[in-house]
């Protein structure tokens, strides 16, 4: 039957079969366009609702005042430490350029630690201090064995990663030097 | 265009890959676990659970692969009218799920001991979540119409909207602030991965692509018998209607 | 030994994630195959009761051999032709009996 519907096409020609996959092509190319770039244009207008969390550059250009937020950067060297009533710990949260202080109670991830990636979800208090209510690690796109890590380390080599970037002040990350800081061991 | 489109054609290419696919799927599965769990170190700071990617970003590679593979197939079955883009792509899309499930349930896995949660609805994580949803979405829209030519047209629109999450999975952890890290192997300046790693990762892969192009010619050979069944039993019932009801 | 099922304190989620994988990949395989077999029986069993079409006779489902090239490729033609007639078709009784053996193929070809 469609072998007929072909023989039928050929006598009229060949033109009209080759224009109709011709349109057909230009169809589904134009709609995957118009397609792609509203997908584009919607997702770059809702940017700030997309990302997962603001750096601390961020936090200090557009203070989130009462709202819950999450705060993503890497716990500062050095700045871990247990608060007195034994469950609670502080740490800074650190983009290389901004440091903001965090409090959280609570059970941290395996991969939390200094130098690592963190992701906090709190508010800021009033004393500047953000109070985290969940406490999320972040680990980068590094994989390696613990010798080669040490290697590096020793070779001064290793460099953690800042995790994500500034959305509302993408300058001020991107102009940073990298953090000098060595990895403790883990 | 048509070269491929002959089922005979497609038959007998099948039938020469369907052995080799099925062999290197079983001797890389075995090569990628014994690199994967025995030989490959743990990694420096997430220890042994480096070792879930082995699975999990095979898994992910695949679930984007299958899909692109479909949304190319829903073109050549709309602008040409390939007879066997759709089979292709109605047989695939049930692997492409259950790639995707994998990469999600292990990512679930990975996720609760090093970052501290099961799940987040980060731009990664959501957008591999609509992937999965948009295999589901097709495989129920190509069985809803009572018209399978009905059917398989719906399934290629749907393929060919869901296109545009394919980059967007890809880049999202690039354009957005994710909890999911960066690409650690696809990128512009190599791989992030020490070599030791990157070979059970690899081998992985490769046997999750054989067992893919295995499994969809088991596939694509039943829904071929399946169409053929289909239309000797419309031509029966339109040639002799009191015979088919007498037998 | 042990140390090696134990992953590090990680036994549940490594594990966990490979049984995972192979849970899902056999299973995909195993209906597959089902799916397959079930087909051509079906299909092998309507080419032995209905061998009349085109006086073509032994034409059971072996793929790949020359033989069945043409054969193949007119059932193909044939099921797409097949495939637009219940939309078309203006007798009733007709349209419901592609839609009924369609379904049931269907069926037998989704999962």
């Amino acid at each position: 039957m469609r072998a007929v519907t072909r023989a039928a096409m050929a006598v009229v020609g060949e033109e009209s079969e080759m224009t109709r996959k011709k349109r057909r092509l230009y169809v589904v190319a134009l709609a995957l366009l118009g397609l792609g770039s509203a997908a584009a244009l919607t997702l770059s207008a809702f940017e700030e609702n997309i990302v997962f969390f603001f750096s601390p550059s961020d936090i200090v250009a557009q203070p989130p005042g009462d709202r819950n937020v999450r705060l993503g950067g890497l716990v500062e060297e050095g700045s871990v430490r247990k608060l007195p009533d034994g469950i609670s710990i502080a740490f800074r949260v650190t983009d290389t350029v901004n440091a903001i202080p965090v409090t959280y109670t609570g059970i941290v991830p395996d991969l939390f630690r200094e130098g690592q990636g963190v992701v906090a979800e709190g508010k800021v208090g009033p004393d500047g201090v953000f109070v985290a209510r969940e406490v999320l690690a972040r680990h980068d796109e590094n994989y390696m064995p613990p010798e080669v890590a040490d290697a590096l380390k020793r070779a001064g080599h290793f460099q953690p990663e800042v995790p994500g970037r500034s959305v509302i002040a993408p300058s001020a990350a991107q102009a940073a030097p990298q953090a000098t800081s060595t990895l403790e061991r883990p | 265009m048509h070269r491929f489109a002959n089922p005979a054609r497609f038959q007998r290419l099948a039938a020469v890959i369907l052995p080799w696919a099925a062999g290197i799927a079983v001797l890389a599965t075995l090569a990628g676990l014994w690199t994967g769990l025995v030989t490959s170190p743990p990694d420096y700071q997430q220890g042994d659970t480096v070792r879930i990617m082995y699975v999990h970003v095979p898994a992910a590679w695949m679930s984007l692969f299958v899909y692109t593979t479909m949304a190319a197939a829903a073109v050549a079955a709309l602008v040409w009218r390939h007879p066997l883009a759709e089979v292709y792509a109605r047989a695939a899309a049930p692997l492409g799920a259950g790639f995707t499930a994998i990469c999600l349930i292990t990512g679930s896995l990975w996720g609760e001991p090093m970052w501290g949660t099961w799940w987040v609805w980060d731009a990664r994580l959501t957008s591999v979540l609509i992937l999965f949803f948009l295999y589901l979405g097709f495989m129920a829209l190509v069985n809803a119409f009572d018209d399978p030519t009905r059917g398989a047209k719906a399934g290629s629109i749907l393929l060919l909207v869901g296109v545009v999450n394919v980059p967007i999975i890809k880049f999202s952890v690039d354009w957005w602030n994710t909890l999911h890290q960066p690409a650690s192997v696809l990128r512009l300046d190599g791989p992030t991965i020490y070599g030791d790693m990157l070979v059970p990762l690899f081998i992985m892969f490769a046997a999750f692509k054989a067992y893919f192009i295995a499994v969809v010619i088991v596939r694509m050979r039943a829904e071929l018998a399946a169409r053929k069944v289909q239309a000797m039993r419309l031509t029966q019932a339109a040639r002799a209607p009191e015979l088919s009801a007498a037998e | 030994m042990s140390e090696f099922f134990a992953m590090g304190g990680y036994a549940v989620y490594v594990w966990g994630s490979y049984g995972v994988a192979a849970l899902v990949l056999v299973a995909l395989l195993l209906l597959s195959l089902r799916g397959l077999r079930e087909n051509e029986t079906i299909l092998a069993a309507l080419e032995t009761s209905a061998p009349a079409r085109g006086g073509r006779k032994r034409r059971a489902g072996q793929s790949g051999d020359g033989a069945e090239m043409m054969p193949a490729y007119l059932a193909m033609a044939g099921s797409d032709a097949g495939g637009r007639k219940p939309g078309s078709s203006a007798d009733p009784a007709k349209g419901d009996a592609g839609g009924d053996t369609g379904g049931d193929g269907g069926g037998g070809g989704g999962e």
